[in-house]
């Protein structure tokens, strides 16, 4: 059914931008709760949460998606958004439902700390739920909006912003460490890794690290 | 499938060869073209990122020892061949 954001152009994902290296890393967060619902579906079947993987997700969603992503998100570019427009709406809905996103996850955690499957069970599904809707407005709707909307100077200020998060903020080989874990656990629950696609890599890897190919 | 025979928590070796396959790979993708030995490093390391039990061969180790120069990096080298190759010595021990 068509819709009235049909105008706006897909995300280019062909080049590193403010929207596509946040689009790549949705590619991973997609990954890890995809594992999170399989935890979901084993841990109803088996009567105990697998803990220690479960651990390992709640790791990367709280300092990858978390911390990094949403974080990008909040502090970058969603200002620059707000800025052109103010009251802009999007953004706004989109804060609610990061918030609503970190109860979920401290649900998941106090449920893990517990081994409490009634507990960790609908708080898993939930944000899977919750993160796969928020994830889809944001490529189809959200970040379509901002490639209209940023000048090409304005897109490479946000990504030397990027940049510095992951350096500054994060330090340097966090990053690196927490997709290794996401992949590590994709591979026990026979996830696909999204590390696996050459353009998803490229912006992955796009404002972490070196990339000037120079030395 | 899901494999509910690897034992809890994730292994840390199995997210150590995780994390340098993406480093492996991220520095041939940037360095191959003056340093081709870092593609061939990234194959190695991929292989032995998806073997059984992630064993590592001892012609595995001669092999990253030689594409790595003894794990030395190149005096400009950045970070990410930095961290690669002090990730790759630290697996011989």
């Amino acid at each position: 059914m068509p819709s009235c954001h049909d105008h706006l152009l897909p995300v280019d994902l062909t080049r590193p931008s403010a929207v596509s290296i946040l689009s790549g890393e949705h590619r991973v967060i997609l990954q890890v709760i995809t594992c999170l619902e399989r935890m979901a579906v084993q841990a109803t079947r088996e009567g105990r949460i697998p803990t220690g993987h479960a651990r390992s997700a709640i790791e990367v969603i709280r300092t990858f998606a978390d911390r990094c992503h949403h974080g990008k998100e909040e502090d970058i570019l969603f200002p620059a958004l707000e800025a052109q427009v103010p009251g802009f709406g999007p953004t706004a809905v989109m804060r609610e439902e990061h918030v609503i996103g970190r109860q979920y996850v401290a649900a998941m955690a106090a449920a893990i700390d517990a081994d409490d499957v009634a507990g960790f069970v609908p708080a898993a599904n939930g944000y899977t739920e919750l993160l796969r809707a928020h994830i889809a407005k944001e490529d189809d709707i959200l970040f379509r909006m901002a490639q209209a909307m940023l000048s090409p100077a304005q897109d490479a200020a946000i990504l030397e912003a990027y940049r510095a998060v992951e350096h500054d903020d994060m330090g340097d080989g966090t990053h690196e460490r927490l997709l290794g874990i996401a992949d590590a656990i994709a591979d026990v629950y026979g996830v696909e890794r999204a590390s696996n696609d050459p353009q998803t890599f490229a912006l992955l890897t796009a404002v972490c690290g070196c990339h000037t190919g120079k030395a | 499938m899901h494999n509910c025979s690897i034992p809890e928590p994730i292994a840390d070796r199995a997210a150590e060869l995780s994390r340098l396959r993406l480093l492996a790979r991220k520095v041939a993708l940037v360095h191959g073209g003056h340093h081709p030995a870092m593609t061939e490093l990234a194959t190695v390391v991929d292989r032995i990122a998806g073997a059984p039990q992630n064993a590592i061969a001892d012609t595995d180790h001669a092999q990253i020892h030689q594409l790595t120069a003894a794990y030395t990096p190149w005096p400009e080298a950045c970070g990410s061949v930095r961290a690669l190759f002090a990730g790759l010595h630290a697996l011989r021990s």
